[in-house]
């Protein structure tokens, strides 16, 4: 892993923490950064290949395979709740009743399983910034 | 030599084009699974063009002067609301506290915050003791 890799992973939490939390943003812009997250987010999964059935222990396959599902829940259930981003493109949504708590409940399991995520790539960013720190250092 | 190291980077480049490649084509399966499972599940639900006909999804009204979503009006005691789970049609329905309070409006900002800072925390203290010991480890070496 990179450290151009990891500055794009960490500007994209950031981006996901302020979108994640609607009630600060409102929500004309909650659905406008969500679409940017999303973009940034297919991004990450593109870039990282690997981690969706080539490399890695089983547990980690079965966890990207969870966030995955869950950010797909959370995109189609958040174009189907808009109120803002669907009528600016001359459209709207019927089924408001089904696919809100869908938005709510994977918007839950994908931030608890961001954060499993996050904890677990810990060390791999620490030793990326250890190397850099001693290289410059030596330099 | 040269040959052969060139070969083996443009190896790996397809390799790593083939395994994006695989990257979208799952991503892109997933997105029209869930879509396809949600619209199972919710075969009413779709999505429309905006006319001034269309109806609101809330309310089922479909006036022409559609008061849309940030000028929600107070229940008048004449205008009914159709009921999207019962069906039926009443000026007393509770969907007005719906579509008052509820309707496009951000409802889970605490929960969000009730995983967010316990999660932030542990992650503080974790850090916060991590970096004593290692001090302690550094000037006790």
């Amino acid at each position: 892993m990179r450290a151009p890799r990891i500055a794009f992973d960490i500007m994209l939490l950031a981006f996901y923490l302020v979108t994640a939390n609607p009630a600060t943003t409102g929500m004309p812009l909650h659905e406008y950064l969500g679409v940017g997250v999303f973009v940034l987010m297919v991004a990450h999964v593109v870039m990282s290949g690997e981690g969706l059935g080539g490399r890695g222990r089983w547990t980690q396959r079965v966890l990207n395979g969870v966030l995955l599902v869950a950010l797909a829940f959370c995109v189609v259930s958040g174009i189907m709740v808009s109120g803002a981003l669907l009528p600016s493109l001359g459209l709207y949504a019927t089924g408001y009743y089904f696919w809100d708590p869908v938005h709510a409940l994977s918007a839950k399991v994908l931030l608890a399983a961001l954060l499993v995520h996050i904890v677990l790539r810990i060390p791999v960013v620490m030793s990326v910034f250890r190397r850099h720190s001693s290289n410059s250092f030596a330099r | 030599m040269k040959a052969n190291s060139s070969e083996v980077n443009s190896l790996k480049r397809r390799k790593t084009r083939r395994k994006r490649l695989m990257a979208v084509a799952i991503v892109g399966a997933v997105f029209a699974g869930v879509a396809g499972v949600g619209f199972a599940l919710a075969p009413d639900s779709g999505v429309h063009p905006l006319t001034a006909e269309a109806v609101c999804p809330v309310a089922g009204c479909a006036s022409v002067m559609c008061h849309g979503y940030d000028a929600v009006p107070e229940p008048d005691g004449h205008s009914e609301m159709r009921c999207p789970e019962a069906g039926c049609a009443s000026v007393e329905c509770h969907g007005w506290d719906t579509l008052t309070g509820r309707y496009h409006q951000a409802s889970d900002m605490s929960l969000n915050l009730w995983i967010l800072m316990p999660v932030t925390l542990v992650l503080g203290l974790w850090l916060a003791v991590h970096g004593l010991s290692k001090g302690e480890r550094d000037a006790s070496a």
